[in-house]
């Protein structure tokens, strides 16, 4: 057993080409529906427990995958947002608890999300803190932990966000933010995302600042009229871009809160009845539109099943292509070696240990191709995951 | 190809001769065991062949018989080393002796090719692959060495000193020798001579 092996070595090696070949098929064979299969259930499990795990999002009426896709992953901005007092409006409602998201400005080459919370989110992903702690007031960010990675951020650093768009002039868009925490790895979208507080995430939008004190200003230029009541200054007053805590006191909204705006509500309902209670409450309000993820999601994953047929199929066709061309190769191997064959024969060689001989020929060939099978798809699964999961936002 | 008695002694070096398709290779084969006569037997040191199923065949030619080609035959994919130990990697039913390489290089020194073992066949001269066949025939050490035209495929110097290696290896490992040829020039140097036509067909 031991020499066939040893001269089937000898003779994939020696014909290494033939060899890379036939491992390279087989390899393609073996790993497009491995990994294809992987990569898709991958993508489904992920896509479902993450929708699972966030039962109602509410939302400007508009596309519910969008704002399903939005809730869950904070890539796809859905169009319209909706009012602050929604929040309160829901809350009051007591069917739950309510988490408020504001997708604003982003960081870095990238465009990772800046997406504005309350302290509840953390608590309601089961988000844990890894290094430093979550934010206590506005100014303070907290990284997922694969920007705090990529960004090579760390506890004390500090960054500005960017305007989303080039032309969205209006809004103050640069802000420094102060890293006070970073996550431990969830697995999740929440990796990939710069938390602040939604107040942060307003200020970012323009919805608030602070500036020097207009009461102690005397600059002629910069004054244009003051009476008991109040000053009125000019756009050169300096406006702070860093919010500290020496300044923290002078930022301010200069609107309600309620109206100020928000990307999507996520619901956490107490039970069924709440929910049931709660969707026919916002059916009713003509601007909004509650979606269960799961739903939206199930109807995803439909599409990528189809896919999956697809994709099952012509990995089919290439196993059988695969196939005959390992029949088409043995032949002309049999063909090729025939004299070699009987010359084994004819020194005392059995016919069986022959065939073993080319039996341990393919099984070298086969194990390596499914050693290097699995190690693509090992790493391909990750990479194409990711891929797909950004595909789909 | 009929044969009415054909006695070989031990250690006797015999050259059958004969015009092509007069059954000088079928004549090999048979004594091999490769084939089998339709009628007769051939009996070799008082076992008969005719007796052996397929795999006391197999192990008799494994340990009894040594093979040269006219083609060589050697492996592609194998070194000179490993085309020599051929018959012990392919047969279970011989067991490997212990100094085993030793005698590799002790056969591949005898004729002159000690310092080509790492090569492959491909490397080598037509002279040089059918001293490897001859080596590879005699490492077992069979108590028959029998040799298919294996001047065939060589110049005429290489013819001579092939002939006298195949001689002179089957004297010291005491072997019998039956050689096929076609070359006049060769059979001086054997015992006896067997024109293969004169058994009548």
């Amino acid at each position: 057993m031991d020499s066939l092996i040893y001269l089937a070595v000898k003779y994939v090696c020696h014909y290494w080409v033939k060899s890379v070949i036939l491992v390279l098929c087989i390899t393609l064979a073996i790993f497009l529906p491995v990994a294809g299969t992987a990569v898709l259930d991958q993508v489904q499990l992920q896509l479902k427990s993450r929708a699972e795990s966030t039962p109602k999002v509410i939302g400007a009426k508009g596309s519910r995958f969008d704002l399903t896709l939005h809730a869950l992953y904070f890539d796809v901005v859905p169009p319209e947002t909706i009012r602050y007092e929604v929040d309160k409006t829901v809350r009051d409602f007591g069917y739950g608890r309510v988490l408020p998201i504001y997708r604003t400005y982003h960081i870095g080459e990238d465009k990772t999300p800046i997406v504005g919370i309350t302290l509840s989110y953390f608590d309601f992903r089961n988000l844990q803190i890894a290094d430093g702690d979550f934010f206590g007031r506005i100014g303070h960010c907290v990284l997922g932990s694969k920007v705090a990675k990529r960004l090579q951020k760390s506890v004390g650093d500090d960054f500005v966000s960017q305007p989303q768009r080039a032309e969205d002039i209006t809004s103050s868009g640069n802000v420094k933010f102060q890293v006070v925490g970073i996550l431990s790895p969830s697995g999740t979208s929440d990796d990939d995302v710069v938390f602040v507080d939604i107040k942060s995430s307003w200020i970012i939008d323009g919805f608030g600042h602070g500036h020097e004190d207009v009461e102690t200003v005397q600059d002629r230029d910069k004054l244009l009229s003051r009476d008991d009541k109040r000053a009125i200054v000019n756009e050169s007053v300096a406006k702070f871009i860093e919010i500290t805590d020496e300044n923290i006191g002078s930022f301010h909204f200069h609107s309600s809160l309620s109206k100020l705006p928000i990307s999507a509500l996520i619901l956490d309902p107490v039970d069924e009845k709440s929910a049931t209670f709660l969707t026919d409450k916002i059916n009713e309000i003509d601007y909004l539109q509650i979606v269960e993820p799961s739903v939206e999601i199930e109807k995803l994953i439909e599409k990528i099943f189809r896919v999956k047929t697809l994709f099952n199929i012509a990995s089919a066709a290439i196993f059988i292509v695969t196939g005959l061309f390992l029949v088409l190769n043995t032949l002309l191997s049999i063909r090729l070696r025939s004299r070699e064959m009987i010359t084994m024969y004819k020194i005392g060689c059995g016919r069986f240990t022959i065939l073993g001989l080319f039996v341990w020929e393919y099984l070298i060939v086969i194990l390596l191709s499914v050693l290097l099978a699995l190690l693509l798809s090992t790493i391909t699964v990750e990479y194409v995951q990711q891929m797909i999961l950004q595909m789909i936002r | 190809m009929h044969i009415d008695r054909f006695e070989i002694s031990s250690g006797e070096k015999i050259a059958i001769v004969g015009p092509s398709g007069s059954g000088k290779t079928t004549l090999l084969d048979l004594l091999a065991g490769i084939r089998s006569p339709t009628a007769g037997e051939i009996i070799f040191n008082d076992v008969n062949l005719h007796e052996l199923n397929d795999a006391q065949k197999r192990k008799f030619r494994a340990s009894k018989i040594g093979l040269v080609f006219q083609e060589f035959e050697l492996v592609e994919y194998l070194t000179v080393n490993d085309n020599i130990l051929l018959p012990y990697l392919i047969n279970k039913q011989i067991k490997r002796p212990p100094k085993i390489n030793n005698r590799v290089v002790e056969l591949a020194r005898s004729v002159g090719i000690e310092d080509k073992l790492s090569r492959k066949p491909l490397r080598l001269s037509q002279g040089e692959k059918q001293r490897v066949a001859i080596c590879r025939s005699l490492i077992h050490q069979p108590d028959l060495l029998l040799a298919d035209e294996p001047t065939g495929n060589l110049d005429a110097a290489n013819k001579q000193k092939i002939v006298s290696l195949l001689i002179e290896q089957a004297e010291r490992e005491q072997s019998t020798l039956i050689v096929v040829t076609h070359d006049q020039s060769l059979i001086d140097r054997f015992d006896r001579i067997v024109d293969i036509s004169e058994f009548g067909n």
